[in-house]
């Protein structure tokens, strides 16, 4: 079997490209980076060092949430004004939580029930259950049996702030919506991507559709343009450091490239509710992945 | 990681997948089109069925 060398450890290449094909299928139909998925199995499933993986993963972002803004863009999926009023903010954040990383990386190891962990593993990893587990919870439960028109008659609670400058965003049926509520949320979403190495837009999504009320394919093709400028800024870090393997990325890009697209595809033909419970199912098997692996630790 | 200056290796990094993107948006993009011109479609994307979600 063809195998690439990553950092002396040993990787199957067709392994690596059904990885990307399958990654880049979820981010192309969830308007995601797929960095929530992408990262952990290439550390579970093929041994990749971590920093390399959260490296090579957001090199590989910039490739596919590329294809997957132009192809929404072509479908008239999403709203480029709420990307542009989120990014300096989500900049910022990403910063933000940068540093509070490094913080947390200060704190040492804590023992519980006799195991001991780095408290930045046990807070991070704690971290990203939550907000997975929450996020699933929501598409899941609205999902079930929603009738997606009601989002066209009812805008989310986020909508009814009206203060500072106000903007439209037509393609979401949204005409005064406040331009500080979103430049914060950015700043939000900023932080979680620094703290927790992920793209943000598994974040996002749901603030958009529950927040504001977005139709679900609205929601999927906005967001794209700040994934691309964080994966841009974090992949710039990473390879001064040495932390991209590039062959690896290429590799799972050739293959993510067409299937981003082909997700993007299949978002315009599935009903929004499906959408939202096929993605509360991938959200789910991600969090088991963290959960398995934080109980890895703490057994060895 | 190749034996070149770091911020070499930093722009080929963003570059490559670009690249990568782009060429494979465009081939996406002309098997699409044939795709629908054999399937007797005008390439528009109007004449296909509405989003489910817009047929209650």
């Amino acid at each position: 079997m063809w195998t690439i060398w990553v950092a002396g450890q040993g990787v199957p290449v067709i392994g690596v490209a059904a990885l990307g094909v399958i990654v880049g299928f979820m981010a192309g139909m969830f308007g995601i980076g797929g960095g929530f998925l992408m990262t952990p199995l290439l550390v579970a499933l093929f041994r990749v060092p971590l920093p390399i993986a959260v490296g090579s993963g957001l090199c590989q972002m910039v490739g596919t949430s590329l294809v997957s803004y132009l192809r929404h863009r072509s479908l008239e999926q999403g709203e480029d004004r709420f990307d542009l009023l989120m990014l300096p903010g989500s900049l910022l954040g990403v910063e933000l939580g940068a540093r509070a990383l490094t913080s947390l990386e200060g704190l040492g190891r804590v023992s519980i029930g006799g195991a001991s962990v780095p408290a930045v593993s046990l807070v991070v990893q704690s971290g990203y259950v939550a907000l997975l587990s929450f996020v699933a919870w929501n598409y899941w439960r609205h999902g079930k049996g929603s009738i997606d028109v009601l989002r066209y008659l009812r805008p989310g609670p986020l909508a009814n702030f009206h203060h500072g400058p106000l903007v439209a965003f037509p393609r979401a049926g949204l005409d005064r919506v406040s331009a500080m509520v979103v430049a914060y949320i950015g700043l939000g979403m900023g932080f979680l991507s620094g703290l927790l190495g992920i793209g943000g837009g598994v974040a996002l999504n749901p603030i958009l559709i529950y927040g504001y009320g977005f139709p679900m394919r609205q929601a999927v093709g906005t967001g794209i343009v700040v994934l691309f400028a964080t994966a841009v800024t974090g992949t710039v870090a990473h390879a001064l450091r040495g932390h991209v393997s590039l062959p690896l990325v290429l590799i799972m890009l050739v293959g993510g490239a067409v299937s981003a697209q082909l997700g993007a595809l299949w978002s315009k033909r599935m009903s929004g509710g499906m959408l939202g419970r096929v993605h509360a199912v991938v959200i789910a098997a991600a969090v088991v992945a963290v959960v398995w692996d934080l109980a890895r630790r703490f057994q060895s | 990681v190749p034996s070149w200056p770091p911020w070499l290796y930093a722009i080929t990094c963003v570059a490559a997948p670009c690249a990568v993107g782009g060429v494979m948006y465009v081939l996406f993009g002309a098997w699409e089109r044939r795709r629908r011109r054999k399937a007797g479609l005008d390439g528009s994307g109007q004449d296909e069925l509405p989003p489910v979600d817009y047929l209650i």
